[in-house]
């Protein structure tokens, strides 16, 4: 009966904390209200006079701190990383094989002929009639390594100049990458990525807006640098319609260097952008998901280099297997089929992820 | 060769407690303030919190506690530092504490006094009471998330919550508001 009580109670406390009232919570318990009732007020008692909102400067100070520190950590390894990395013989043929495969796809895209203008723009998919894509008309973006920009959210004025707005949600990760932001070096050219699908009232729209929150940039060589974007979000007015077919909207944003200054700025790329563009959409391995739980995250795509090993386990730790020599580190998306012991034959499937290859299978392979 | 120095890993650590800072941040600081009863001092407290869990990165296991409970574990041996360094340095009366900034001063000093009542209330519940009504009402951690934080199985948190908010029940009728429909 007490534990039933304390279970009641503890979903109450959830309750609170979620916002609704203890009242709310009574009328979903009748029977306990006698009891229940002076412990909710006792909660809510205690809770409000010392609940208060922290203040926007000392959060917007800290938050600075951390992403200073988080930088600092980035240039140490950097720093550490040597210029001439050791290769295992392995990269090296990975290598190889990777240039030779290269060649292979450029004169594969190079012979192609160009987008047939009639599946630009109105691409079918179920259930949505407008599709919003972002893409980086190159200008200056090659100075940068990465450029990772926050679109927070997306505005579109119905009609024509004093039509209403429409608030539209971006995906949470467009990219799937669990990092806040897309990387715009990815998105160079006619790259572009979907950040909304869905239905729009049919009919004509004059503007298109895009919130922009958080824009960091990492130059080549590793130098951080802060991106401006006056006004903190992005102006196109370019009138499009939305009827029965699906419209693409590329969403070209571009990078400038201003002047001497050493500093860049953020500008929509009229010209690149609208309801009729080229574009050859990107689409990354991983799903996105919710903001954070970005350890559940799909890798990068700068992972998606797939080795096989197959071997002798020479040695093993909790976190490692070397198997005929090669290293392979053991996380928990790795799949292990069979009991790993030194000695026993394996097969690996591993992904090359910068200095480490990570396991993404191991199978023991049955005596015979 | 050890997974630690796994750089993907690193990163999508680096990344997680990037993403947490605005989901946590208010609560750790909110958490912070019941104990040390300075706003300043708890917001301070809670951007250090991500700073020293920025250092511990490599030695934090994902496999472990979720890395919201790790927080709020730090949170919690900084608020202890805190609050033993100040015992030793100096005594602030709870009368003192400032909370809000009402625009009419008779309100304000109502609602201060009625912080210290509470405060004062919560000083004198057991070390487990306060812990797990700091961590549920002002954390907003859930019973299981204070169970990884407290070392306990969520049934015990449970428990320990009612009888704490009964204590609480108590203690407060015992020594009533200053001045009724306060807040």
């Amino acid at each position: 009966m007490t534990g039933k009580f304390d279970e009641i109670l503890n979903e109450c406390v959830d309750r609170i904390n979620r916002g609704e009232k203890p009242k709310d919570c009574l009328a979903l318990y009748p029977d306990y209200t006698a009891e229940l009732e002076p412990l909710l007020n006792a909660i809510v008692n205690v809770r409000d006079p010392l609940k208060y909102n922290p203040s926007p400067q000392a959060k917007a100070t800290a938050k600075q701190r951390l992403n200073e520190a988080l930088e600092q950590r980035e240039r140490r390894r950097e720093a550490r990383r040597p210029l001439f990395p050791r290769l295992p013989r392995w990269s090296v043929a990975l290598v190889a094989a990777m240039a030779v495969l290269l060649v292979v796809l450029v004169s594969i895209f190079a012979t192609r002929p160009a987008l047939a203008p009639d599946s630009i723009g109105v691409e079918p998919i179920a259930q949505a009639n407008f599709r919003l894509l972002i893409s980086d008309e190159i200008n200056d973006i090659e100075d940068f390594e990465h450029l990772y920009v926050e679109i927070t959210s997306i505005g579109i004025q119905q009609g024509n100049e004093s039509g209403s707005w429409l608030t539209l949600d971006p995906k949470p990760d467009p990219d799937g990458d669990g990092i806040p932001g897309i990387d715009l070096r990815r998105l160079t050219g006619a790259n572009a990525l979907e950040i909304w699908s869905g239905n729009l009232t049919a009919g004509l729209y004059s503007k298109l807006f895009i919130y922009v929150g958080n824009v960091t940039g990492f130059l080549v060589g590793n130098e951080t640098m802060a991106v401006k974007l006056p006004s903190g979000k992005l102006q196109i007015s370019k009138p499009f319609s939305v009827n029965d077919s699906v419209v693409n909207f590329v969403y070209d944003i571009t990078v400038h260097k201003a002047g001497k200054s050493g500093k860049y700025i953020l500008n929509p790329q009229i010209a690149q952008s609208g309801p009729d563009q080229e574009f050859v959409e990107v689409k990354y391995k991983g799903k996105a998901e919710k903001p954070g739980k970005p350890e559940n995250a799909a890798k990068p795509d700068n992972a998606d280099i797939e080795v096989k090993i197959e071997g002798t386990i020479e040695s093993l730790t909790e976190d490692s297997v070397t198997v005929s020599g090669v290293t392979v580190l053991i996380d928990e998306r790795t799949k292990i089929e069979g009991a790993l012991t030194e000695g026993a034959e394996v097969e690996v499937e591993a992904t090359a992820f910068e200095e480490d290859l990570v396991a993404s299978k191991i199978e023991v392979k049955a005596e015979e | 060769m050890h997974l630690e120095r796994s750089a993907s890993k690193r990163r999508r650590k680096e990344a997680t407690l990037a993403v947490l800072f605005d989901d946590c941040y208010d609560r750790i600081a909110r958490y912070a303030f019941v104990r040390l009863g300075d706003r300043a001092e708890a917001e301070d407290l809670a951007g250090d919190v991500f700073l020293k869990a920025l250092e511990s990165l490599d030695s934090y296991e994902e496999r472990g506690i979720p890395m919201e409970s790790w927080l709020f574990k730090i949170a919690h041996n900084l608020v202890v530092d805190r609050y033993r360094k100040a015992a030793k340095q100096k005594t602030v009366p709870l009368e003192t504490v400032q909370v809000r900034a009402e625009s009419n001063l008779e309100e304000q000093a109502v609602a201060d006094l009625e912080v210290v009542r509470v405060r004062r209330a919560l000083c004198r519940l057991t070390e487990s009471q306060q812990k797990v009504i700091e961590l549920r009402f002002f954390g907003e951690l859930t019973s299981e998330e204070a169970g990884r934080v407290l070392n306990k199985r969520s049934g015990a948190v449970r428990e320990l919550q009612s009888a704490a908010v009964k204590a609480l029940r108590d203690l407060l009728n015992e020594e009533p508001p200053l001045k009724e429909g306060v807040r």
